[in-house]
């Protein structure tokens, strides 16, 4: 029998709300977040960024004082444009390449994320 | 029972069931679909942890890192919504990226859906807009640190750099005027931009229908 | 009857377009009026103040951190004295590539930033790491044999 909507999809889509619901409260329960060291001017810190801006300062680490827009704004831009075109890029070179194009950046970002995450 | 049917009645939508009930589902779409509605649980969480903590929070120089402690020590359950404000970002990510990379596999983004993967895409910039300015409300270390390299990045453009630097921070350093700025488009101008994009991105699904598996 | 048909068509036509004008009109003003309000309203570039600093922190030879307590605004303030050949230069902590402050590496001998490795020596030069201009040197002035450096805050 076809699957409908509703009742069938609709229960599924409700049961994984739920269920992200729990995860976001186990989450929050577990690890709870931390107050952070007040501002000061004084000692010496170690900034880091979120772990999903990780790739972005670890890119900069590559374009010196007078580059970083490179690097900082650029290629995130590049990266952007590739995505929002992707449609037509499809159509252009086929799924096959786009596909590997996109792999290839995801990979990056991951390792980027990795390396600096790590360090 | 009468008086939703009242409601219903006078604002027309006796037959709203039919938009969001009676839509073709095609055979063979798996569970991968899901994280679209992962997504969008994962921003309700936030926005309404958002609006709880915003009752609490003081967005100035002086008083910002004091009402953060104020909301983990003092307030009833502040621990726990400041919590879930934070991970249901942190899901929201995750599953946003999940959800785009199945449309990429499953070529959903093919016409007559491109608009609908662009929408898609500029939420996401703003979803990752939204987490930069928040950052900042903490008022800590890493908050502030996180700002000046930020905002330095924007300041490195040529020629115009300077000025995007000034309206960004609202002056030459991250001071509390670069606070209210960002607090004002954390719970204000992002989230606003975001409901636009997101009817946009539900009205084109729910007009184009999910595209057929492969 | 045709020719009405065509007056209404060329009707429409111009409304169309005067919508579509005014509905231009509206979104540049939008942007302009933002532009202007996130303009801010007088930004200052802030001139050295001078503060003294405590005659113990001043290197006989080498580098010191000394902390500058600003009191009118209860912050505090790290700048880094060296002194060489004789020489006094003070050194603003801020790297010269993304705005984190540097550190002093005491055995290396340079200045480390925390956030993507760049060094410099002690004379303040950029030798390693994505930055290429030197610290940025703060004013000294030395008045009845006491040290004031300029900070801009």
């Amino acid at each position: 029998m076809k699957k409908k909507f509703y009742p069938d999809y609709l229960v599924e889509i409700l049961f994984f709300a739920i269920i992200t619901f729990e995860l976001i409260l186990i989450l929050a329960f577990v690890f709870p977040p931390q107050i952070g060291k007040e501002i000061d001017f004084l000692g010496s810190y170690k900034p880091r960024p979120e772990w999903y801006y990780l790739w972005l300062f670890f890119l900069l680490r590559f374009f010196p004082a007078d580059t970083v827009f490179i690097g900082g704004i650029l290629i995130p831009l590049v990266v952007l444009s590739f995505l929002i075109f992707i449609p037509w890029i499809d159509k252009k070179i086929g799924w096959r390449l786009t596909a590997l194009i996109a792999f290839a950046i995801l990979v990056l970002l991951i390792v980027a994320t990795l390396i600096e995450g790590l360090l | 029972m009468s008086i939703i049917d009242w409601f219903l009645d006078r604002f027309r939508l006796k037959t709203l069931h039919r938009g969001i009930f009676d839509r073709d589902i095609p055979e063979g779409i798996n569970y991968f679909y899901c994280f679209g509605g992962i997504a969008f649980t994962a921003l309700l969480v936030c926005i309404i942890s958002g609006l709880f903590l915003s009752v609490h929070y003081i967005p100035s120089e002086k008083e910002a890192y004091q009402s953060i402690i104020k909301i983990h020590e003092e307030v009833y359950l502040g621990k726990l919504i400041r919590g879930l404000h934070k991970w249901s970002a942190n899901v929201l990510i995750v599953s946003i990226v999940i959800h785009s990379i199945r449309v990429f596999i499953t070529k959903s983004y093919r016409p007559p859906r491109e608009l609908n993967w662009i929408v898609g895409v500029l939420i996401f910039v703003v979803v990752m807009l939204e987490s930069f300015t928040g950052y900042l409300l903490l008022w800590d270390q890493k908050a502030y640190w996180a700002t000046v390299v930020g905002t330095n990045i924007a300041g490195s453009i040529p020629i115009i750099g300077e000025t995007v630097l000034l309206l960004i921070r609202g002056d030459y350093e991250v001071t509390g005027k670069t606070l209210i700025r960002f607090y004002s488009l954390h719970i204000l101008w992002f989230p606003l931009i975001m409901m636009i994009l997101l009817w946009a991105h539900f009205h084109m699904i729910k007009r184009l229908g999910i595209s057929k598996p492969l | 009857m045709l020719t009405d048909r065509k007056v209404g068509e060329e009707r429409r036509f111009f409304l169309k377009k005067l919508f579509n004008f005014l509905f231009f009109l509206a979104s540049i003003s939008f942007t302009l009026l933002g532009l202007i309000v996130f303009k801010p309203s007088n930004p200052k570039r802030r001139d050295y103040i001078f503060y003294s600093v405590p005659e113990d922190r001043i290197p006989n030879e080498g580098v010191k951190k000394v902390d500058i307590k600003i009191e009118n605004l209860s912050k505090s303030f790290k700048i880094f004295l060296v002194k060489k050949d004789n020489s006094l230069i003070a050194f603003s902590p801020a790297c010269t590539h993304l705005g984190c402050f540097v550190n002093f590496d005491i055995n290396s001998m340079e200045f480390v930033c925390p956030c993507h490795g760049g060094r410099y020596d002690i004379e303040g030069k950029a030798v390693a790491g994505p930055p290429k201009d030197p610290l940025n040197r703060l004013p000294i002035k030395i008045e009845n044999k006491k040290v004031y450096v300029g900070i801009k805050i």
